[in-house]
């Protein structure tokens, strides 16, 4: 189960909206109860028996951060909080990386007379572990550094680490949001109830319509035996794969928060019209700001930060972006990928520096953005063709292709490689882009929605759900951060 | 960084203004999902650009205009051959009384297939049904039905909306009923399916396409193209659909590139007449028991109802094995001693010539008018019975 299936919308989300209601009707521990078990009876569906593992992390939080709090001696805390990181890196590195290591290590071994090869695991990766791991390590970093204060009850703290919405694929909450929002006895609100639905159906649209109808292309352009030298191609590939990846992720999270929202809980935005960034510095406050954020509080700062020369404050940002990069998934693509958003951040701090581009801001204050708008969106999509493609036989040549290196135009060749779909996608494509720019006018747009009369909300609404029941393609595709 | 959370923006909002806004949309889900199936999938259909024959989905908007523009419908049901040997036209100037002949037959049909349609056809209310009957009535029909079967079947019901509980087991097999979309919204989530496809033509045809791709106003020049129900040809169309065109007329002029009239009669005549679709089973089987379940529910509703064998090309009736058909043979015995039905077996009759057929089985346009003076014939004194 997951939110793209109907068994969520039909049963699942109206009879836990239900029990916490009226069997939990203004009793805060019987609602948190009822959310908490929702939460695993969802994981079990979505992950099986890796529920256990999301157990573990609670229980060892739940302990480090009570031990932590307890304590006055320095030493006893460091213990706990190494305990706590050691286990929760622990998992993560076996379940998600253990098998890419010892895959890295067998291609090494090729290269080196006598060396061993090893058995890989097969281990599947459990659903969620990036984001329930990195969520409650910063629960027990918090309380260690003496911003927060641990939660009073387990129930609330293991509903904190599982809450169903935000468990598979974030947005990556904090702890002390979390406390706040459930705080008091939940009620439902009828505004952040036609909230949550609004974001709900905007989220299906995003996912259904444009990111599943945008991946059909996708996946016809990056394979063996393309014409991965023909710029229209690559350069569509590259757009078409940036529109899928922030439709299918954004969606995922507009849905998450709208699904809280139902319980009148709300979590953080976690996109905020990344396409309109005009530096790498500006789209990485707009994309995946709750992991962003995170990167930043947990790893950026505690490396050094910006506040000990330029040589640390380099050195904390290829780091924090190559462990961010790594973080998306065990493949030598994500570590490049972070390595390429290190090095555009470097190169943003560099040129924010000469004097030209300075005089060019301050003389041109309406053209300039412009051209920033250009050059690192340019790049951005640029990034995208390596975080899509693992294949080095593919990506190579698609990123010469994308920087023009052996380079063609073909527009018949690029035709006939699409698929029968073509016009249709090409529309999605510029609807997505005019809707792109009309939320950052509006500073979001599925708000504006929102706060619309009900005959206004009612047609957008309606129009919305049956366009992404009509539109949507024949199959459609697994969430991609699901894999992280 | 802050993280912003603009919902802390809202406004206020009453519980009796989110019912409202709830049944608004849902008023809007109902009206977006009509409009679209009406303006985007329907013609996409009918023009063939999207499915294999665009007649197939006429079926159910001819049973209502039938009902709405003839008071006195007589209509025939079957295979290609039947669509290609019945001018309702033709057979409207040669009958005396007043009645309208529709042809709704349809290339490769089957009982089984067409029973679907049943209670659409009730709902019609014609005076007379005239059911194709021949070897194909009897063939052999795998469980589960085939691929191409399955999604005529299904496409059928998706656009009659058919409730599939209303036929028993014994007709429809349970394994097939499970197969087919039985739910309203398995039935939309089919006609869904086209969506995508149907927009990305209706794109090409409007703006890049020189000329429409299968031309439905005016000239009826391709069998794929069915005009819409509101096209003035829709009426002359249901009467005398477009036809296929004279392939063996070409293969004696030696103008096919496919065959020579040697290998025509030939080699390809043999894979023809031993096709599982043109030679009947042997046993009571799924199209028969779909075939007899129609006739029972017709003549139940009061609907005179004429089976008639139509005729194939000689050439191939020389070339049958003995008892090939008799299966066929036998069972116009026992259907001409069945109450309320009437048979008219023009197989066998020694008036047609292989000049009056297309190829194997379709007629040419002598065909036509001699299947059209025979038909008459026969049935006159049923009509002015009535």
């Amino acid at each position: 189960m997951d939110f793209i299936t109907s068994e969520y919308y039909i049963w699942f989300l109206p009879i836990v909206f239900l029990l916490t209601f009226t069997v939990g009707h203004k009793q805060k521990r019987r609602q948190i109860g009822i959310l908490m078990v929702s939460s695993y009876v969802f994981f079990w569906f979505a992950s099986g028996w890796h529920m256990l593992l999301l157990l573990t992390s609670t229980l060892v939080d739940w302990t480090a951060g009570k031990k932590i709090h307890e304590s006055d001696d320095k030493q006893i805390r460091k213990r706990w909080l190494m305990g706590s990181l050691t286990i929760n890196l622990g998992l993560l590195a076996v379940f998600k990386y253990l098998d890419f290591l010892i895959e890295s290590w067998n291609w090494t071994s090729l290269r080196i007379d006598g060396a061993p090869e090893l058995d890989t695991f097969g281990l599947l990766l459990p659903v969620g572990i990036s984001f329930y791991t990195f969520q409650t390590m910063s629960y027990t970093i918090d309380i260690y550094r003496g911003k927060n204060k641990p939660y009073d009850d387990f129930l609330s703290f293991s509903c904190y680490a599982a809450f169903f919405p935000q468990l598979v694929a974030g947005p990556i909450v904090r702890s002390e949001h979390f406390k706040k929002e459930i705080e008091n006895t939940l009620a439902p609100d009828p505004m952040r109830f036609r909230l949550g639905l609004t974001l709900i159906v905007y989220g299906l649209a995003k996912k259904l319509i444009i990111a599943d109808n945008v991946a059909i292309h996708v996946n016809e352009i990056f394979v063996d035996g393309a014409p991965l030298d023909n710029l229209g191609l690559v350069w569509w590939g590259a757009l078409a794969f940036g529109i899928q990846i922030y439709c299918d992720f954004s969606a995922y999270t507009d849905i998450a928060i709208g699904s809280a929202l139902l319980f009148g809980i709300r979590l953080p935005e976690n996109f905020d019209s990344p396409y309109t960034a005009t530096s790498p510095q500006d789209f990485w406050k707009r994309w995946h700001i709750s992991l962003s954020s995170w990167l930043r509080d947990y790893l950026y700062i505690p490396l050094g930060g910006s506040r000990n020369g330029p040589r640390v404050m380099l050195f904390a940002l290829m780091m924090t972006m190559l462990l961010g990069g790594l973080w998306h998934g065990a493949s030598w693509n994500f570590v490049l990928w972070g390595l390429l958003h290190g090095l555009l951040l470097i190169a943003h701090r560099v040129l924010k520096r000469v004097q030209l581009i300075q005089t060019m801001f301050e003389r041109l204050p309406k053209t300039a953005p412009v051209i920033g708008w250009i050059v690192t969106q340019y790049f951005i999509f640029m990034t995208w063709l390596v975080f899509r493609v693992e294949e080095t036989s593919i990506l190579i040549p698609s990123l010469k292709t994308y920087v023009g290196i052996n380079a063609h135009w073909d527009a018949l060749e690029m035709y006939d490689a699409l698929p029968d779909i073509k016009f249709f996608t090409f529309v999605i494509a510029i609807l997505f882009f005019i809707g792109h720019f009309i939320s950052w006018k509006l500073g979001g747009l599925k708000h504006w929605i929102a706060n619309q009369n009900p005959l206004v909300w009612g047609l957008l609404i309606g129009g919305m759900l049956s366009l992404a029941f009509l539109l949507r393609p024949a199959e459609t595709v697994d969430f991609i951060y699901f894999r992280f | 960084m802050t993280i912003r959370n603009k919902s802390e923006v809202l406004g206020k909002l009453e519980g009796s203004q989110l019912l409202l806004s709830c049944m608004i949309a849902f008023v809007t889900i109902l009206l977006t999902s009509h409009s679209i199936t009406t303006a985007i999938i329907k013609p996409r259909l009918y023009d063939g650009s999207i499915n294999e024959l665009g007649r197939y989905s006429m079926t159910f908007d001819a049973y209502e205009y039938i009902e709405i523009h003839s008071d006195s419908a007589i209509i025939s049901i079957g295979s290609s051959k039947m669509r290609e040997a019945f001018d309702g036209q033709l057979l409207g100037q040669l009958d005396d009384s007043d009645h309208d002949f529709y042809n709704l037959a349809i290339a490769g049909d089957r009982p089984y297939v067409r029973m679907l349609e049943v209670s659409a056809i009730l709902e019609l209310k014609p005076e007379m049904i005239i059911l194709e009957i021949g070897p194909t009535t009897f063939s052999s029909l795998a469980t589960p039905v085939p691929e191409s079967v399955h999604s005529r079947m299904a496409h059928l019901i998706s656009l009659g909306s058919v409730d599939l509980d209303r036929f028993p087991n014994s007709v429809l097999n349970s394994t097939d009923k499970e197969m087919l979309p039985n739910s309203r919204s398995e039935q939309l989530n089919l006609l869904a399916s086209y969506v995508p496809i149907a927009i990305e033509d209706t794109i090409e045809i409007e703006f890049f396409s020189e000329e429409q791709p299968y031309p439905c106003s005016g000239s009826l020049a391709n069998v794929r193209c069915v005009p819409l129900p509101n096209n003035s040809t829709y009426d002359e169309y249901l009467k005398y659909p477009t036809q296929f065109r004279n392939s063996l007329e070409a293969i004696k002029a030696g103008k096919s590139s496919r065959w020579t009239i040697e290998e025509f009669y030939g080699p390809a005549l043999d894979v023809y007449i031993n096709g599982s679709y043109h030679n009947p089973e042997g046993v009571y089987n799924k199209n028969q028991m779909a075939f007899e379940y129609m006739i029972k529910q017709f003549t139940g509703a009061g609907i005179e109802v004429v089976l008639v064998g139509l005729p194939y090309n000689p050439v191939l009736l020389n070339r049958l094995s003995i008892g090939q058909w008799d299966y066929y043979n036998t069972s116009i015995e026992i259907y001409t001693n069945m109450p309320d039905v009437v048979v008219y077996d023009m197989m066998w009759d020694n008036d047609w010539e292989d000049f009056h057929f297309n190829d194997y089985t379709h007629m040419s346009r002598e065909g036509e008018v001699l299947f059209a003076t025979k038909l008459i014939q026969q049935l006159s004194p049923l009509l002015e019975v009535e």
